[in-house]
């Protein structure tokens, strides 16, 4: 598995590079953040995003900007951006134009990741629904290549906060086989990447949690 | 000189002449004679007389000794005498002859000659005489013409014939001049051989030039033979012969053609073994192409590669402005080449050796060939015309895909637009024209440059279209469509227009007609679908007494259960589509912000009602019934009845309570509806009534007028909501809805007061009577304002009712655990006082006292959870207690009493802190004044906040205009700054007082001290991109944190705990469809059904894939 992970990721650094120098409007990869109505606050934690894009640029070939980007569905910038990210603890609100919208984003290569911050779980499901009605979530099996892009990840996602109890949840919507919309829940992944102080959490939860992250992002520019 | 002498001299010069004369006659004999004889020379030698040889020597010696004699006579004797013999006859014999020509003279002059010759030998006398005679004579021949006496006149004559016979000799032996050559040598040579006169070959053409490869008709014939056959003979360069036998032409010459002469050489024809004479057979070349490569270079705007055809062809398809490059071989150098066009100037190629080139740009279809002529002043031969044809660039088209139709706009009036094009070669630009119409006038024309420039054949551009600049008033509406403009640079880009399409700006009241309508209908049929529901479970319950008595099922049972469950899957269908109706009626009316916080929050309850009514065990429920009915187990069916009648049952409770619920909201909702329309009303009231003494003109009073009659409709719709509503009141007398205010404005809404006055205010502005319209106006904005505050009264009041409810829930919550405080303090107290036999006991009791906080933490958070007061802090506190709790229990169980005591304490002391909390929510409560709710007490001061950092952004930007004066700037900036400093102070006031949700708000003090620096900016004059980006940012944030106390999860889980390490366990394999087999499943169904199959097999198919479907959705309950 280990040397199938180097091969991949020998394979998909020139993709990588490739994703990132067109990753306008910056000339550098960056994750944008989604802003969103309904209430939920999508800004929270401001320090994830650049902490992610850190250990992006420390640790991979990948050459990543500095600061997260902001873009609602709406906003003529949205498919400059690869990669989406999305959390919050609230309510998600898309109006039907900004369904519309995401759908031709999504469908047309774009690819979001959304982490439940705990509790907007549901209005993030009845929003999917709304987007996609006729797809559903699906839980990744450990085999799949995102538990073993970078860093191996045999047992599935990591646990980083405890929310619920339990382990957490992986689970993916497709389209004609490619992995569009990547939902992590009751674990809540991108808190691991806030700065220590913030959540207190131990070194190896967050690194993890920066591990998982990575892989997230690698499978999405080179899938 | 004497007179003698000079008579001599004369007479001599005249006897030279005559002789000269007489010379020349015979020198032009001689002439005439040997022209004579030459000419009749062929006589001489005519066959047979030449063949012998004894003739030729005498004709040669006789026309050698003729040609002697006369040479001796005619030539050099008369040559001779001319020069040599000049003195003679003597001048007496001249002047005798000359004398004889003139009568008057005759002899006189000779003997005047004598006379005088003989003079010396007479005496005096006699010399004297002499003398006088010589005298005489002289004097006589002095005035006579002597040179008239030689006549030219046999000399002319001579001379003609002698022309004449030359000229008729030259013609002959130049018409014939193999005979008189043969003639002249036998003459010459009688010794040699006759020539074979009889075969005299007639050859055409004789010496000829040709072009390679074409023909050549030789013809021949002998003079005055004709043989009996001929041979062309053509010997080419190395000694090659080829010969060819001739064919007579009936009675004519023989003829050949040679075909595609290739080479050149000689050649001669035989016949009767004499051969003719050779002939020059030259072939030349005519200039040519030996190669030809066209290349074509499309215009630069279409990006294509140069397109190359195969060599030698000709024949090419262009883009209008292409260039062509002609490179052309030819077989040999030339002097001159270009190309000639139908309908183009000639082109000159450039010659190099046999290689030419050129270039022309085509702009429209041709037709050419190329020229060629070489040094020899040779042009090719019948050129190649060629054509060039023209591809012509097509028009792009374009569509707007989304909206695609005709739509409304709402209140944030920006609508996403999905444009489509298509073209060959790509785009320069693309244009949203639109036009906007006001009460069904065009009142302005709009285009805007989109900035979508693309070299791709197809174009898909997204375009967030802001239509707030365009200053729409509701009912207005815009037409609009899009142009794309292709990148043809040649003939100038070509435009495509797409559909047109309108948006409208819906006013309020359509809205909310609208949204209305939809409730109705919603409320129809969910009391449709209630009935049906209660049909379905008597149904039901029949055929489960019936069952009961007789566990048989027979066909009419199980028909009647079949469509039972028929009918309830066909209800939980109309469920979900009732749903997502009123999903996008919530949308609309949120997208208008139309909706207060609270309605907003109610309709979400509702729909998550509806979403929990068709209950994943309903479907499990019908699902068991089918099973057991086909399996025919009665115990199974019986189970599967009670269980399916049970959850009927819950279906029918809940579906009852979504209908109350909904009619509880639509009271609200019409009250809400009510209190917007008066707004409305009394804010266009003001500015009617402003602008009634502001503007004086008759045509504005008059457009005033028209204002004060849609004012009249906004009663009208006033009037039906409080109508609706009031009906809404009586149908639910359990809702906490207060009548009297609604009645009062009810009664002045209906008022004959009202309506007169409005009508009058209309009069009143079409007379443009301004004082009879400021004193109505008054009138009319007190009794709308009057309606404004009853209706806002009865919305507060309202809110008081819930908030009180609110009250209520969180006294009980606070004295539960007041109680359970004191029972844990006992249960400390107790522990730390037993021995260890009593643990377990006192276990037991700690136990009952977490159940007691859990149950209470539950009921409180149940009741608490849509308040914003339910502080965050009171639950953690909780939390913690209960966390206690249950380590006071671990270690009552590890026998650990003095710990478990300690626990026990902290516990209490988390359950007393979470009452200071509950009761600082109480007084939170109580502290927001004017009797609304907490929530709406922030909302009111957050949007007063929002609304003034929105008027300071705007300002700021403004004074960025460069023509303001400084002094003017530098005030308005310091007013600015004093602004922001006390929206600061506020925004601190409220962090403050809400400050402990900043896990719901956000950081408000973030948003204090972003504003203390921008304060701090506007001080220094700093009104530069960073400044007005941090007062977008703090705008933003205020928005944010508005949006954010919507937000109803509220719960200790949020803490970020750190998670435990639990085993997952592994899904093993994605499923083959991946999540997304319906769709896939749909897509092969009507696939299958597109084919032609039967009636039948299609049934078949269909409910194969019906069964498929099942399966998927039952599997995929676990994963949604």
């Amino acid at each position: 598995m280990k040397k199938y992970s180097l091969l991949c990721i020998l394979l998909l650094l020139p993709v990588c590079q490739l994703s990132a120098q067109h990753a306008a409007p910056g000339s550098r990869f960056t994750i944008a953040r989604l802003k969103y109505s309904g209430g939920g606050d999508w800004y929270n934690d401001p320090s994830i995003i650049p902490n992610m894009l850190r250990f992006l640029n420390e640790n991979t070939n990948l050459r990543c900007g500095t600061d997260e980007a902001r873009v609602e569905v709406t906003d003529n910038a949205l498919f400059s951006y690869p990669v989406l990210f999305i959390t919050g603890h609230g309510r998600i609100v898309f109006s039907q134009q900004e369904v519309e919208r995401l759908r031709n984003y999504l469908l047309n290569g774009g690819f979001l990741y959304a982490d439940d911050d705990y509790g907007m779980d549901a209005s993030f499901r009845k929003m999917m629904k709304k987007v996609f009605p006729d797809k559903k979530f699906v839980d990744l099996p450990f085999s799949h290549p995102l538990f073993s892009m970078l860093y191996p990840f045999p047992a599935g996602v990591p646990k980083i906060h405890e929310h619920d109890g339990g382990p957490g949840k992986t689970q993916a919507l497709f389209h004609e086989g490619r992995l569009i919309v990547l939902y992590t829940q009751n674990t809540n992944i991108s808190d691991g990447w806030a700065d220590p102080e913030v959540h207190q959490d131990p070194e190896p939860v967050r690194r993890a949690a920066l591990q998982f992250g990575a892989n997230i992002i690698l499978f999405a520019l080179a899938q | 000189m004497t007179a003698l002498e000079k008579l001599k001299k004369r007479l001599a010069r005249i006897r030279f002449r005559t002789r000269a004369v007489h010379g020349a006659e015979k020198m032009a004999l001689f002439i005439s004679a040997i022209a004579a004889a030459v000419l009749v020379l062929p006589l001489l030698y005519a066959a047979p007389l030449r063949d012998d040889v004894v003739y030729r020597w005498l004709v040669s010696l006789s026309a050698a000794g003729l040609f002697c004699w006369l040479g001796y006579h005619w030539f050099l004797k008369p040559l001779w005498q001319c020069v040599f013999r000049r003195n003679t006859p003597s001048l007496e014999k001249s002047a005798l002859q000359i004398g004889a020509a003139f009568p008057q003279i005759r002899d006189r002059l000779s003997n005047a000659l004598q006379l005088m010759r003989d003079m010396p030998k007479m005496d005096e006398a006699a010399s004297a005489l002499a003398q006088k005679e010589f005298e005489r004579v002289h004097q006589a021949v002095a005035g006579l013409a002597l040179e008239k006496y030689i006549s030219t006149e046999q000399l002319r004559r001579n001379t003609a014939t002698a022309a004449g016979l030359l000229i008729v000799t030259l013609s002959f032996a130049f018409i014939f001049p193999n005979t008189y050559r043969e003639a002249l040598r036998q003459l010459l040579t009688p010794y040699s051989r006759p020539a074979q006169a009889e075969y005299v070959f007639r050859v055409s053409p004789g010496d000829v030039r040709i072009v390679r490869g074409t023909s050549l008709e030789i013809s021949a014939s002998v003079a005055d033979v004709q043989p009996r056959s001929m041979s062309l003979h053509v010997l080419y360069g190395g000694g090659f012969e080829e010969t060819f036998s001739m064919q007579p032409v009936a009675g004519g010459p023989f003829r050949y053609t040679l075909e595609n002469v290739q080479e050149s050489g000689r050649y001669f024809l035989k016949s009767d073994d004499r051969s003719s004479e050779s002939f020059q057979l030259e072939v030349v070349e005519l200039p040519d192409i030996r190669q030809m490569q066209l290349r074509v270079r499309p215009p630069a705007y279409t990006k294509l590669p140069e397109m190359k055809p195969e060599p030698d062809v000709g024949l090419v398809s262009v883009l209008p402005g292409s260039d062509v490059f002609f490179s052309v071989l030819t077989n040999k150098p030339v002097r001159e080449a270009k190309l000639l066009f139908s309908d183009h100037d000639p082109v000159i190629l450039k010659i190099s050796g046999e290689a030419l080139t050129g270039k022309v740009q085509i702009r429209s279809a041709q037709q050419y060939s190329v020229y060629l002529k070489d040094s020899a002043g040779l042009e090719n031969a019948n050129p190649i015309l060629w054509q060039i044809d023209i591809i012509p660039d097509q028009r792009p088209v374009v569509e707007i895909v989304r909206p695609g139709r005709d739509q409304d706009l709402d209140e944030s009036r920006r609508i996403s637009l999905l444009i489509s094009g298509e073209d060959d070669f790509g785009f320069t630009r693309l244009d949203l024209v639109y036009s906007v119409y006001r009460s069904g006038e065009k009142e302005r024309s709009f285009r805007e440059r989109l900035n979508y420039v693309s070299r791709e054949a197809t174009l898909q551009a997204e375009y967030l279209w802001d239509l707030q600049p365009a200053g729409l008033e509701p009912e207005d509406v815009v037409v609009y469509h899009v142009e794309l403009f292709d990148n043809d640079m040649i003939s100038g880009p070509k435009k495509a227009s797409s559909r047109e399409y309108r948006l409208r700006l819906p006013s309020l009241m359509e809205i909310f007609a609208e949204a209305g309508e939809q409730q109705e209908r919603s409320l129809e049929n969910l009391d449709e679908l209630a009935k049906n529901t209660e049909e379905i479970r008597e149904d039901v319950q029949e055929i489960l007494q019936e069952f009961r008595r007789n566990p048989e099922l027979d066909w009419e049972d199980k028909q009647a259960l079949r469509d039972a469950s028929g009918k309830q899957e066909k209800i939980l269908n109309d469920m979900q589509t009732l749903g997502e109706q009123l999903d996008e009626m919530v949308d609309r009316m949120e997208n208008n912000e139309l909706l207060s916080p609270e309605i907003l929050q109610k309709y979400q309850e509702l729909q998550e009602l509806i979403d929990e009514i068709a209950t994943p065990e309903m479907r499990e429920a019908m699902r068991k019934l089918q099973e057991a009915m086909e399996k025919l187990d009665p115990e199974n069916i019986e189970k599967a009845l009670e269980a399916f009648q049970q959850e009927q049952e819950q279906f029918a409770r809940n579906l009852e309570r979504t209908i109350n619920l909904l009619k509880q909201l639509q009271a609200e909702q019409r009250l809400e509806e009510s209190l917007r329309i008066a707004e409305e009303m009394v804010q266009k009231q003001e500015q009617i009534n402003d602008k009634a003494q502001s503007e004086s003109s008759p045509e504005q009073q008059s457009a005033l007028a028209d204002e004060e009659m849609k004012q009249m409709k906004r009663l009208e719709q006033l009037q039906q909501a409080l109508k609706s509503l009031q009906e809404k009141i009586a149908e639910l007398p359990q809702i906490r809805l207060p009548r009297e205010q609604v009645n009062t404005a009810q009664e002045t809404a209906e008022s004959q007061e009202l309506m007169e006055n409005l009508q009058e205010m209309t009069q009143a502005l079409d007379r443009a009577d301004q004082e009879q319209a400021a004193q109505t106006g008054q009138q009319l904005m007190q009794q709308m304002q009057q309606m404004q505050q009853n209706l806002a009264q009865a919305r507060e009041q309202m809110q008081q009712n819930q908030q009180a409810e609110l009250r209520q829930a969180l006294q009980r919550g606070a004295r539960d655990l007041l109680r359970l405080s004191r029972r844990q303090e006992a249960l400390a107290r107790k522990t730390a006082q037993s021995e260890a036999t009593q643990f377990r006991d006192l276990a037991d009791q700690q136990q009952d006292v977490l159940s007691a906080l859990l149950r209470t933490g539950e009921k409180l958070l149940k009741k608490t959870q849509e308040s914003f007061f339910m502080p965050g802090e009171a639950v953690q506190k909780l939390d913690a207690a209960a966390t206690n709790m249950r380590s006071a229990i671990d270690q009552l169980g590890n026998r650990q009493g003095a710990r478990s005591a300690g626990h026990q304490g902290k516990a209490m002391q988390g359950l007393n802190a979470a009452v200071a909390e509950l009761r600082q929510a109480m007084r939170n409560m109580n502290g927001s004044g004017s009797g609304s709710s907490g929530m709406q007490d922030f909302f009111r001061r957050m949007m007063g906040i929002s609304q003034a950092q929105e008027g300071i952004n705007q300002q700021t930007q403004g004074l960025n205009n460069p023509g303001m004066m400084s002094m003017e700037r530098q005030a308005a900036l310091a007013r600015l700054a004093a602004r922001q400093e006390a929206l600061r102070r506020a925004m601190q006031e409220l962090q403050k007082q809400y400050g402990g949700r900043g896990d719901v708000l956000g950081d408000l003090g973030n948003i204090a001290r972003e504003m203390q620096e921008v304060a701090q900016n506007l001080r220094q004059q700093k009104t530069g991109r960073q400044t007005i980006e941090r007062q977008r940012r703090i705008l933003s944030r205020l928005l944010d944190a508005q949006k954010s106390v919507q937000k109803r999860e509220f719960s200790k889980k949020r803490r970020a705990e750190t998670g435990k390490q639990y085993r997952a366990l592994d899904p093993g394999r994605l499923p083959a469809d991946l999540g997304e087999r319906r769709s896939r499943l749909r897509q092969d169904l009507l696939r299958a059904l597109k084919e032609n199959y039967t009636r039948d097999y299609k049934k078949l198919i269909r409910s194969y894939f019906e069964a498929l479907s099942r399966e998927a959705q039952q599997e995929g309950t676990g994963a949604q």
